[in-house]
């Protein structure tokens, strides 16, 4: 008997892409088991439990042959359960149990459950990103979530069995996911919620409309958490092409997108405790690290200072970049990572210093020994710093209401709207001071406040970034001697 | 590589009635001893002769016994009823269903080493025989009671060879 072979087309992740790959099947005598070439990892080869139980539980047969399963290009390291299903039905096309006809135009992914049904995994994005390119229909669970409008082109499957119908008989997935709301559902959020903190809801604002990086520095309880979750609510919605790519993100790191769908600003906000991994991506299989997850958004660090120096480190290269490059023995993955860096920090360990109404306990020492862990090279990339005191008990108890986010993100959505036409007028200059275009006695100001403040070039630069989002905020084309004033403000005294 | 046990859903056939008594006259005249005297060794070969005569009066056509490779010894080398383009390669597991010596599995002491012995004889006996498209991996389980009482457990593709 001549061995029977069968191949369906699959594709292996790798960081956020995913490669072809052929699943190819040869069912031929000999000693009966089934395996798996072409660099699988463990993960891979636990696929034939799983396949083995699903085609018995599916009502379809696995002869007692030995069948050889090749996944191609055998070059490319294969990882995770995605491979599950496609195995699956080479299997049963090698062994005429199911039409050749039936997986000729589709991209199968997919892991098996032990009764025959098919669960989600990682990475459909990059999957349907794929298949579209290479004029595939993509098959996957009927669970997946699949969102951003890439749901329509794909199938759900929900278990093995439904294949006996062909692929065309199976549902697009958008069916399945009937329940999801899509369209934008009003934000729970609201800087109207947050009493007494106007100089701060200001530094947001510039911030949000220059993209600026934000260092809040504030006692406990001062209301410095709250503030940066609201910040995606004043940033302009998500545009189509920015919505996939954190949707390709947050399908391949395998983390529920949420609001993302919705086209919400993604809002990270991890742990100090969390591994330099954790942060910039890595592990293996190597998937994104949170501030990909903020790619589009928002990172959020409070407690800067707790946080590992070598972790905050490695932030400098991707903060520069807007990509992070990991590099492995096979090769480099690349992740974007443009994102908007808010920190927030105590003055000092125990949080009070400056504090009027508390007193702080801490040595000179501890105190500069803390505030040194703040500074070094991420200060680079923040310009706003902004100090957030602890509000007024009467305005707290009466619940009075500030600006909020709507008259907020009003005003971003106008600075940046004018900068783009600023920028397209003018173009962008290489020196950032020069490219402030302070008028006359901005400049005379500007000097004679910098001599006074002993400021440093870098310290400069920062300002003259700072006034320019000002001016564009009040929609001025040169930089006025308030903007320039107004910037010094939100400059460290402390840390520089 | 991995072996995998009833990876490929081992039916189960048992046939309580086997005669220790009357097999042990065929194979060894002569030998009257009790059930409960004999060797380890001499016990286990009067369970093979159980098995391939059973095996045998269920149509199968038994090619050997004690088949002989480099690697090891095949118990029994069998057609399955009705299976002429496979070979099974039979393990028998013998064991008193008395006192001290009770072992009511007996099938678990097929492990990986003997598995992985198993797998080097299929493989020697395939380059021997051209002609045989599949083998297959049968255990037989016995519990001898008492000299005319036995149960049999057959396990019809016991196992799997992954690699």
């Amino acid at each position: 008997m001549g061995a029977d072979v069968a191949a369906v087309k699959t594709a292996a992740l790798r960081g956020a892409d995913a490669l072809p790959v052929d699943v190819e099947v040869s069912v031929s005598g000999g000693i009966p088991g089934l395996d798996i070439v072409g660099m699988p990892d463990h993960s891979v080869l636990e696929a034939r439990s799983r396949v083995r139980c699903a085609l018995r539980s599916s009502g379809f047969e696995l002869p007692r042959l030995h069948v050889t399963i090749n996944l191609a290009p055998g070059e490319i390291r294969k990882s995770g359960t995605a491979f599950d299903l496609p195995i699956a039905v080479a299997i049963l096309l090698a062994t005429h149990q199911l039409p050749p006809s039936i997986a000729r135009d589709a991209l199968l992914v997919g892991e098996l459950a032990l009764d025959g049904g098919v669960c989600p995994v990682r990475g459909d994005m990059a999957y349907a990103m794929l298949a579209e390119s290479l004029g595939l229909a993509l098959v996957t669970s009927a669970e997946s979530g699949l969102a951003g409008g890439w749901e329509t082109g794909a199938r759900g499957v929900r278990t093995l069995g439904q294949l006996r119908q062909g692929i065309e008989g199976l549902p697009c997935l958008s069916s399945h996911a009937g329940a999801r709301d899509e369209g934008p559902a009003a934000p729970s959020l609201d800087f109207a919620d947050v009493v007494d903190q106007e100089l701060a809801k200001r530094a947001m604002t510039i911030a949000a409309a220059g993209r600026h990086g934000v260092l809040m520095v504030g006692p406990p309880g001062s209301g410095k958490t709250m503030l940066a979750r609201r910040l995606p609510t004043i940033l302009p919605p998500l545009t189509e092409d920015e919505r996939a790519q954190a949707l390709l993100v947050h399908s391949v790191a395998g983390q529920d997108p949420g609001a993302v769908t919705r086209g919400e600003r993604p809002f990270r906000a991890p742990h100090h405790s969390i591994s330099t991994g954790g942060l910039v991506g890595g592990g293996r299989p190597v998937t994104p690290g949170e501030i990909s997850l903020a790619h589009n958004g928002v990172l959020f660090l409070d407690e800067l200072p707790e946080f590992d120096r070598r972790s905050l480190q490695a932030l400098r290269q991707p903060l520069e970049d807007r990509t992070v490059s990991i590099v492995r023995v096979d090769g480099v993955y690349s992740f974007p990572c443009d994102f908007q860096l808010v920190a927030a920090a105590n003055p000092c360990p125990c949080g009070h210093l400056g504090d009027p109404g508390h007193e702080c306990t801490c040595s000179a020492a501890k105190v500069s020994a803390y505030q040194a862990r703040i500074g070094g090279p991420l200060m680079d990339r923040i310009d706003v710093v902004v100090d957030v005191a602890r509000p007024k008990t009467s305005r707290v108890i009466q619940g009075g209401f500030g600006t909020g986010s709507e008259e907020m993100a009003r005003e971003v959505a106008e600075a940046r709207e004018f900068r783009a036409w600023r920028e397209k007028d003018a173009g962008e200059g290489r020196d950032p001071v020069a490219a402030a275009r302070l008028d006359l006695r901005a400049q005379t100001t500007f000097e004679s406040l910098a001599d006074g403040l002993a400021l440093g070039g870098r310290a400069i630069v920062r300002v003259a970034r700072v006034a320019r989002t000002i001016a564009d905020i009040e929609h001025r084309e040169r930089v006025s001697e308030d903007d320039v004033v107004e910037a010094l403000g939100f400059r460290s005294r402390a840390l520089t | 590589m991995q072996q995998e046990q009833q990876g490929s859903h081992p039916t189960f056939e048992t046939a309580p009635q086997v005669r220790p008594a009357a097999a042990q006259e065929a194979a060894e005249p002569g030998a009257r001893t009790s059930v409960r005297d004999l060797s380890t060794r001499e016990l286990g070969a009067r369970g093979e002769l159980m098995a391939a005569n059973n095996l045998a009066g269920r149509g199968w056509e038994i090619l050997g016994r004690n088949w002989r490779c480099p690697f090891g010894e095949v118990d029994i080398v069998a057609h399955p009823e009705g299976e002429r383009k496979v070979v099974a390669l039979v393990e028998v597991k013998t064991r008193l269903a008395l006192g001290q010596r009770d072992d009511p599995i007996p099938e678990l002491a097929v492990d990986a080493e003997k598995r992985e012995r198993y797998r080097r004889c299929a493989l020697s006996y395939l380059m021997e025989h051209p002609e045989v498209e599949t083998v297959r991996f049968d255990v037989i389980a016995l519990n001898v009671y008492d000299e005319n009482n036995a149960r049999m457990r057959h396990l019809i593709g016991a196992y799997v060879v992954d690699n």
